[in-house]
C-alpha cells in the first residue's frame, strides 16, 4: 500500500490473488478495500520481518542447491548447474517449490535460464509453475517479450515506446552505440541484460552470526537479585560481541527453563537500538518486575533476536549557561523542550513499555467522527516504527468543514482572551455505562423533542439516589438524513440535582456522621439506547 | 530606575499572558502560573513547584474542566504536561486541542492510561501502577506538571506522599493530585502544600437550540465555584466556562436561495 496522509486514504499498489478474489484491486483506497472485504487488516510494513523470513527460507533451500542468494523480498537466486545427473532440472524445481510450500509460500514460481535476468523473467510465467529456458537461448526467449520487463524507469520506457520499440527484440536490434548519450546508464545496463549477458550469480550463503548465550545454573533459583546478577554476566558478554561487530540490539528474547521444561519465554522490543549492558539490564529488570516468574528456574537462555548496525550521531551542544543571550532564547522558547530522542525520554518510555505495555502512554489526536467517544483517538506515543514521527497526528486530520472551523474558533478565542477557559465541560466516562431508572414528564406537544423518546426525563436515579432533572438538552441531530433511520443512541446532557426530600435526608446523614460523596448539582451524559431500550449514564461532566 | 520598574511590570504582564516563563529568579523558581487570574494573583499566587497540590471536588464539580484550561495554557507556553488517568475515564476528543502538532514550541500533553478493557484478563493493581508511574514521571525530569487522577480511590499513604515529595525535590515538576472527594472537608491531606476544591453552582447558563423554544436547550453550563486553601487560609474563587454547541448538534446548511440568481438573470 502507498501510505498517504491517513491510513484510510492509503492506496493499494499491488495485491495478491486472494485479495483479487475478495474484489480488492490496485488503486483502491484502504477504506474502499475494507468496504468490500471486512476482514482486511492494516499492518505496518516491517522490513526486518520480511528479511528474517527470507533468510530462514534461504537456509533451507541450501538443501536443494549449495549456492543460494537472496535479493529483494521474495526473490532467490539458486545455482541449477549440474543437475542433469541428479534427477534433472524439473526435479530441482519440484523440490524447491515443495520446500517453499512448507513455509506457507504455496504460490511460488521458478524460472530457469542461463542468465539471472532471463530466469527472473521466466519465473513470471502465468501458465506454468516453472519455466525452463532452453540452454543458450536466453536472447531468443526474451526477444518477443515486452520492454516492460526491463529494469528501467517508466520515463525511459515511454521514450522507447515513442520510438517504436515495444519488444526486447526490437530493443536489441538497435546497436548499443545508438543508446549511448541518448539514454541513461540504466538503459545501457538493461541492454546487456536483454542480450542475455548478466553477471549476477548465486553465491555461497554467508553464515550469519547469532548472538545468544545460555547458562545452566545447576540449582533452582528464584531470587531477583541472583537472576539479575546472572543476566548481567550474560549481557556483558553479548554486548561485548555486539560492540566488536559494530552492532546494536533491537530486540531481546529471554527464556527460563526448569530442568528441560521451558516455562517462560518473553520477547522484549527496545524502542531504540542499544549495546549498553546497563541499559539492557535495566530493561530486563523491569520486565521481570512487571511480570514475575511463575516458578524457580535452573537455566536461562538470552538471545539478541534482532540487531542492527550501530550508528553514531553528533551530540547536541548545550548552550552556555553564562551567556545571557542563550538564556533569553531558552525563556522565549518556553523552557526545556521535550526531545523525544533524548536519553531521559528514551529511558522513561522503555520503562513504561516494559511494565505497562506499548499503549499505556498516549496522546490525544483528532478523529473525523461525530460521536463523542469517536471524535478523538488515543495514539500511542511510541509508534510502530518511529515514535518521533508525527504521522499519527496527520493520519486523522479532520475533514469536516464544520469541525475545522470550530477548532479554529476555539483556538483563536483561547489565544485572544487571556482568562477564557476552554469551552465545554470535560466528560469522564463510566466504564461500563451505568443503567439508570428514569421518570418521565407527561407528554405534551411542546415537549416532544425526539420521536423515538417522546417523553422528557423528569427524574432519574444515580448511584441509589433520586435526582430531579433540572434541565436537559435536546438529543443529537446528525445531518445527512440520518434521522430517517432509527439511530442507535440518543445523547442528552442533563443537569440534575438531588430531590429536596433526598437533600434533607443527606443533611440528616451528614449530621449523623454519614458523609455523602455525591454532589447536590451534577451534569451527566444521559443516553437512551434504542437497541436495548434502556437509559444509561455514560459519564459525568467534571 | 523608572525603566527597570517598567520592564518588571511588562514582565509581570507577559507572565500573566504566557504563564510560567517571564518572571525570573525566585518568583519563577518557586511558583507555576496557571493563567487563571483568581489563582495566580490571589492568596496562592500560582501553584508551587516541587510540591504536591490537591485538586479536589465531587465527581461532577468542574475541577477537571478548570484543570484542562490550565493545561492548555501550560502547553501553549511550552510546558510539558502528563496526566495519569488511572481508570481510563477521559475522552480523547476533550483533550486533543492541547496537542498542536504544527506548533513545535508547544509543550506536549501525554496521558498515561491503564487500558483496563484491553487487559481485562490480566489482574493488575491499577492504582499501584499509577503510583509507580507517577514517581517515575517525576524522577525522569521530563515533565513540568504531573497530574495524578485517582478518582474516588484516595489511597495515597503518608509514606508514599513522602516518597513523592523526595522525588519532587530533585525535579522541576509540580504534582497535582486529582481527587473525587467531598469538598466540604476543609483541610489538605498530609504531605500536600495547597488544596483547591471546586463544585458546580448556580447560576446555570443555557443556550437555546435552533428552534429558539425554551425546551430546546443546546448547552448547559453551570458556574464553577472553588476555594483555595493554603497555609491554613482559604479564599473563594469563581470561574466561568465558555459554552459551545457540539459539532453533532449542527444541522444542515441553509438551502441556497435560487430565486436570487433568476432575478439577477432577468435583470
Amino acid at each position: 500500500m502507498q501510505f498517504s496522509s491517513s491510513i484510510g486514504r492509503a492506496k493499494v499498489l499491488v495485491c495478491s490473488r486472494e485479495a483479487e478474489r475478495a474484489n480488492i484491486y490496485p488503486g483502491m483506497t484502504f477504506t474502499e478495500a475494507r468496504a468490500v472485504c471486512s476482514h482486511i487488516v492494516w499492518r505496518e510494513y516491517d522490513d526486518k520481518f520480511y528479511k528474517s523470513a527470507q533468510k530462514k527460507l534461504a537456509r533451507d533451500l541450501i538443501a536443494a542447491s549449495p549456492r543460494v542468494s537472496t535479493r529483494e523480498p521474495g526473490l532467490f537466486y539458486i545455482d541449477a548447474e549440474g543437475f542433469n545427473r541428479l534427477g534433472g532440472e524439473n526435479k530441482l524445481c519440484r523440490d524447491v517449490l515443495k520446500l517453499a510450500s512448507r513455509y506457507g509460500f504455496v504460490d511460488g514460481h521458478i524460472g530457469l535460464a542461463d542468465s539471472a535476468f532471463a530466469a527472473r523473467v521466466a519465473s513470471r510465467s502465468k501458465t506454468k509453475r516453472w519455466y525452463i529456458v532452453t540452454p543458450d537461448c536466453d536472447a531468443i526467449f526474451l526477444s518477443p517479450l515486452s520492454i516492460d520487463f526491463l529494469p528501467v524507469e517508466e520515463e525511459a520506457k515511454g521514450n522507447l515506446k515513442e520510438l517504436g520499440i515495444r519488444t526486447i527484440g526490437q530493443f536489441t536490434e538497435v546497436p548499443l552505440s545508438s543508446y549511448i548519450g541518448r539514454f541513461d546508464n540504466s538503459v545501457l545496463s538493461a541492454y546487456e541484460l536483454a542480450c542475455g549477458r548478466d553477471s549476477t550469480q548465486p553465491v555461497l550463503p554467508i553464515h550469519e552470526k547469532q548472538y545468544h548465550c545460555t547458562i545452566d545454573i545447576g540449582s533452582a533459583t528464584e531470587s531477583l537479585r541472583d537472576t539479575l546478577f546472572i543476566l548481567k554476566t550474560m549481557l556483558e558478554r553479548l554486548t561485548r560481541d555486539l560492540q566488536n561487530d559494530g552492532l546494536c540490539a533491537d530486540e531481546l528474547a529471554i527464556s527460563f527453563f526448569n530442568d528441560n521444561d521451558k516455562f517462560d519465554e518473553r520477547t522484549i522490543r527496545l524502542i531504540r537500538s542499544s549495546n549498553n549492558s546497563k541499559f539492557l539490564l535495566d530493561v530486563l529488570r523491569l520486565s521481570l518486575e512487571s511480570k514475575q516468574l511463575m516458578r524457580e528456574f535452573t537455566a536461562i537462555n538470552l538471545a539478541v533476536s534482532r540487531f542492527s548496525k550501530e550508528y553514531f550521531e553528533q551530540t547536541k551542544v548545550a548552550p552556555n549557561s553564562d551567556s545571557s543571550d542563550s538564556r533569553e532564547e531558552l525563556l522565549l522558547a518556553g523552557g526545556d523542550e521535550l526531545d523525544d530522542s533524548s536519553e531521559p525520554v528514551i529511558l522513561l518510555l522503555q520503562r513504561f513499555i516494559t511494565r505497562l505495555g506499548e499503549e499505556a502512554l498516549v496522546k490525544p489526536v483528532l478523529n473525523d467522527q461525530y460521536l463523542p467517544e469517536l471524535a478523538g483517538v488515543w495514539v500511542p506515543v511510541v509508534g510502530q516504527t518511529n515514535f518521533t514521527s508525527d504521522s499519527y497526528a496527520n493520519s486523522s486530520t479532520p475533514v469536516n468543514e464544520v469541525f475545522v472551523n470550530y477548532t479554529e474558533l476555539i483556538t483563536t478565542k483561547h489565544k485572544s482572551r487571556k482568562d477564557c477557559l476552554m469551552p465545554g465541560l470535560v466528560l469522564k466516562r463510566h466504564m461500563p455505562a451505568m443503567p439508570v431508572f428514569v421518570q418521565f414528564k407527561e407528554k405534551s406537544e411542546s415537549c416532544e423533542v425526539d420521536r423515538h423518546t417522546p417523553f422528557r426525563p423528569a427524574a432519574m436515579t444515580y448511584r441509589g439516589h433520586w435526582y430531579h432533572v433540572n434541565q436537559i438538552t435536546t438529543p443529537e441531530k446528525i445531518s445527512g438524513m440520518w434521522w430517517e433511520k432509527p439511530v442507535r443512541k440518543s445523547y442528552y446532557v442533563a443537569l440534575i440535582e438531588k430531590k429536596p426530600e433526598m437533600a434533607m435526608l443527606s443533611r440528616a446523614g451528614v449530621k449523623s456522621g454519614l458523609r455523602s460523596i455525591l454532589p447536590v448539582l451534577m451534569t451527566v451524559l444521559l443516553v437512551y439506547d434504542h437497541q436495548e431500550r434502556g437509559w444509561f449514564v455514560e459519564g459525568v461532566f467534571d | 530606575m523608572v525603566g527597570a520598574v517598567t520592564v518588571a511590570n511588562l514582565k509581570k504582564e507577559l507572565e500573566h499572558l504566557f504563564p510560567g516563563k517571564w518572571l525570573s529568579g525566585g518568583e519563577v523558581g518557586r511558583t507555576l502560573k496557571t493563567g487563571v487570574e483568581q489563582i495566580d494573583f490571589g492568596r496562592s499566587a500560582g501553584l508551587l513547584k516541587r510540591r504536591v497540590t490537591e485538586w479536589v471536588g465531587n465527581s461532577s464539580s468542574g475541577k477537571t474542566t478548570v484543570l484542562r484550561s490550565i493545561c492548555a495554557n501550560w502547553c501553549a507556553t511550552g510546558l510539558n504536561v502528563v496526566y495519569i488517568d488511572t481508570f481510563d475515564r477521559l475522552l480523547a476528543s476533550d483533550w486533543c486541542f492541547l496537542n498542536n502538532a504544527k506548533d513545535e514550541k508547544q509543550g506536549r500533553f501525554w496521558v498515561l492510561r491503564s487500558n483496563i478493557n484491553a487487559n481485562a484478563a490480566v489482574k493488575r493493581d491499577y492504582v499501584k501502577d499509577s503510583l509507580w508511574a507517577c514517581e517515575q514521571l517525576i524522577r525522569s525530569r521530563v515533565f513540568d506538571v504531573v497530574i495524578l487522577d485517582l478518582g474516588e480511590r484516595n489511597i495515597i499513604t503518608s509514606n508514599f506522599y513522602a516518597r513523592l515529595q523526595r522525588a519532587l525535590e530533585r525535579s522541576k515538576a509540580t504534582l497535582i493530585v486529582l481527587k473525587d472527594d467531598d469538598s466540604s472537608v476543609q483541610s489538605a491531606s498530609w504531605g500536600t502544600n495547597s488544596r483547591l476544591s471546586f463544585n458546580f453552582a448556580r447560576p446555570v447558563h443555557f443556550e437555546l437550540g435552533l428552534t429558539g423554544h425554551s425546551d430546546d436547550i443546546a448547552t448547559i453550563m453551570p458556574t464553577i465555584k472553588g476555594s483555595i486553601l493554603r497555609d491554613g487560609m482559604a479564599e473563594n474563587i469563581e470561574v466561568s466556562v465558555a459554552s459551545y454547541v457540539q459539532n453533532r448538534l449542527f444541522t444542515h446548511p441553509k438551502v441556497p436561495d435560487r430565486s436570487t440568481s433568476k432575478i439577477r438573470a432577468r435583470a
